[in-house]
């Protein structure tokens, strides 16, 4: 039987994502001139970048010396690196979302700064506040460690701030400089890290103004998490030689695979929709084999994750940004209707899934 | 439940809907769509059989208004045919009869197609005034570029055994019946998710490339080994 959707758009408490900015660095790279660079020799490794879904990805990488090889850059310059690139990047976006809906960094009430590649104290939004001049009592916040899944977790801090306080904005800046945790050695479970991750963020707009409509962004209706931690090892930084080396367990796809619908189902049921009343999936790019996993695992198709698979191919996976890009290229498909809805689904280390229920 | 334009009867691990007219309309499509959803949900059923009835399997599309048509209920049919082609039964088109446009269209979302020897086949969407829509893309897949040039232009009909060698069904008989439930005997014996797992394979192989098929052959065999420890 037909449910009877509850359509509530004219009278909505829920906070909406009105406004999104992304930004990459400014050169980008083919797989294979990566491995070329990282003098990447072994033809299993040179395979893995070649053969990969990933084409191209942006990144801060140095300049190559004579013989055009990149050096290991030491724990400082990363860390440099680091800072530099999410004040570039997290600039950039920020001024794209706050432009789309003609605000200025003074109306920002609470800024939430998402990043995992690299750890800063102060950290990102108290370099962030500095160099854009938020105001002095901008509320702050800061994620790290939480990864490609902390997206979502930024998004319902700023949901949450909106919902109690509807006349103020939230800013979420999801800003993730992975070629920061470059560690070269030459193994295979390196080589799979160098050849997936690369730089981006995105900037995110949260208002509960009630003069917003629906075609201004989707309002935020849901969150709902799952955290598999019997696979707590799976993703994670290992400190080798004092540099952050970031190891994926081979099975990560399956381990993901095997419990995405446990959030998804409870999200589903707790508002009466089933999977097939989502018109829109905006999934973290984690990897191509990750997002087969899904696909498998909650019967979606080649068409619902388009997105996740483009994103992947033309920036590798950004981390907790990565699906903000595909929400980006969906407003620009410009096919989302009045009363659709999305989900939002992201993945990282603990091994957590995030979801967020999103309707237009 | 009970529906105007269609007959759904239950049966030990067999669902069948009769359609209770020869063309598609709005209703129907509306109540096909009603049918599937609650199959999908609340049904146990591991078989699904599709048929027509009085020498119609159906005749294609209907509508009142067609510029209406085209831009909101071809697009729901279009979802409708996704239901059947992903839907958790193992589904059978049991053809007796005429078999028009969007007919075609349903058998082939089907896993399986059966026709008595007196069935007539024919694309009669151009005659009608709309394309095809995503039939131009199944058929081809059946029986190659050329025929699929050839028989969505004419709307030339065709006999049940020309469209067994044509690829498009797989079976014909002088006994339907009977025919559909020696072959669904053969499919009694697996774990039905592997079915599933399957057809969904089958279909993404015609669509993908070697290297982008190989993940999703990992994801499905991940989800068939873990059907297997949970059965």
């Amino acid at each position: 039987m037909e449910k009877v959707k509850q359509m509530e758009n004219n009278h909505s408490t829920y906070p909406r994502i009105i406004g999104l900015g992304t930004s990459n660095p400014s050169t980008c790279y083919s797989q294979t001139s990566v491995a070329e660079m990282f003098g990447h020799n072994s033809p299993r490794i040179r395979k893995l970048f070649e053969n990969s879904h990933i084409k191209t990805r942006y990144l801060y990488l140095p300049k190559p010396d004579e013989d055009g090889l990149i050096q290991q850059e030491d724990s400082f310059t990363l860390q440099k690196k680091h800072l530099e690139g999410t004040v570039e990047m997290g600039s950039d976006a920020i001024g794209i979302c706050l432009a789309e809906r003609g605000l200025e960094i003074k109306d920002i009430d609470f800024l939430v700064c998402v990043s995992s590649t690299g750890f800063l104290c102060p950290g990102v939004s108290a370099y962030i506040k500095k160099e854009l001049d938020f105001k002095e009592n901008v509320r702050r916040v800061d994620i790290l460690g939480m990864g490609c899944s902390a997206g979502i977790n930024g998004l319902k801090l700023a949901t949450d701030f909106c919902s109690a306080h509807p006349t103020k904005n939230a800013l979420v800046l999801m800003t993730e400089v992975c070629s920061a945790a470059y560690f070269v050695d030459g193994t295979l479970s390196t080589a799979v890290v160098n050849s997936l991750f690369g730089d981006g963020t995105a900037a995110l707009l949260v208002s509960s103004d009630k003069n917003h409509l629906w075609s201004d962004g989707p309002e935020v209706i849901d969150f709902e998490s799952e955290t598999i931690s019997s696979s707590i090892d799976a993703m994670k930084y290992n400190i080798v030689d004092g540099m952050m080396s970031f190891y994926l367990d081979r099975d990560i796809p399956y381990v993901i695979g095997s419990s995405i619908h446990k959030p998804i189902e409870r999200i589903l049921e707790r508002n009466d929709l089933e999977v097939r009343d989502i018109d829109h999936w905006i999934i973290h790019s984690g990897g191509k084999k990750v997002i087969d996993s899904i696909k498998y695992n909650i019967n979606i198709t080649n068409h619902d994750v388009r997105h996740t698979l483009d994103v992947l191919r033309d920036h590798g996976n950004m981390s907790s940004c990565s699906f903000m890009f595909s929400y980006n290229r969906l407003r620009q498909e410009n096919i989302v209707k009045e009363g659709n809805y999305g989900l939002a689904v992201t993945m990282g280390p603990g091994v957590a899934i995030e979801t967020a229920l999103l309707r237009w | 439940m009970t529906y105007k334009t269609l007959k759904l009867i239950e049966q030990d691990d067999m669902a069948q809907i009769t359609f209770d007219q020869p063309n598609l309309d709005v209703e129907m499509i509306a109540e096909l769509k009603q049918v599937l959803e609650y199959l999908e949900d609340e049904s146990n059923s591991h078989f699904l059989l599709l048929r027509g009835q009085n020498g119609v399997f159906c005749n294609g599309l209907k509508f009142d208004n067609i510029e209406e048509a085209i831009l909101v209920d071809i697009n729901r049919w279009e979802k409708v045919v996704k239901m059947v082609q992903n839907i958790n039964k193992l589904t059978v088109a049991v053809i007796d009869g005429i078999c028009s446009g969007a007919g075609i269209h349903l058998a082939l979302a089907c896993d399986l197609r059966i026709a008595s020897d007196s069935s007539v086949f024919s694309h009669n969407e151009l005659s009608v005034g709309f394309l095809p829509g995503s039939t131009v893309m199944q058929l081809g897949k059946y029986c190659g570029l050329g025929r699929t040039m050839e028989l969505l232009q004419t709307g030339a009909s065709y006999s049940a055994m020309q469209a067994v060698e044509m690829g498009i069904i797989n079976y014909c008989a002088s006994d339907v019946q009977k025919e559909t439930y020696k072959r669904i005997n053969q499919y009694s014996q697996f774990n039905p998710k592997l079915h599933h797992l399957t057809r969904r394979l089958v279909r993404e192989a015609f669509e993908m490339s070697d290297s982008d098929f190989l993940g999703c052959c990992q994801a499905a065999q991940h989800q068939a080994i873990i059907s297997h420890q949970s059965k």
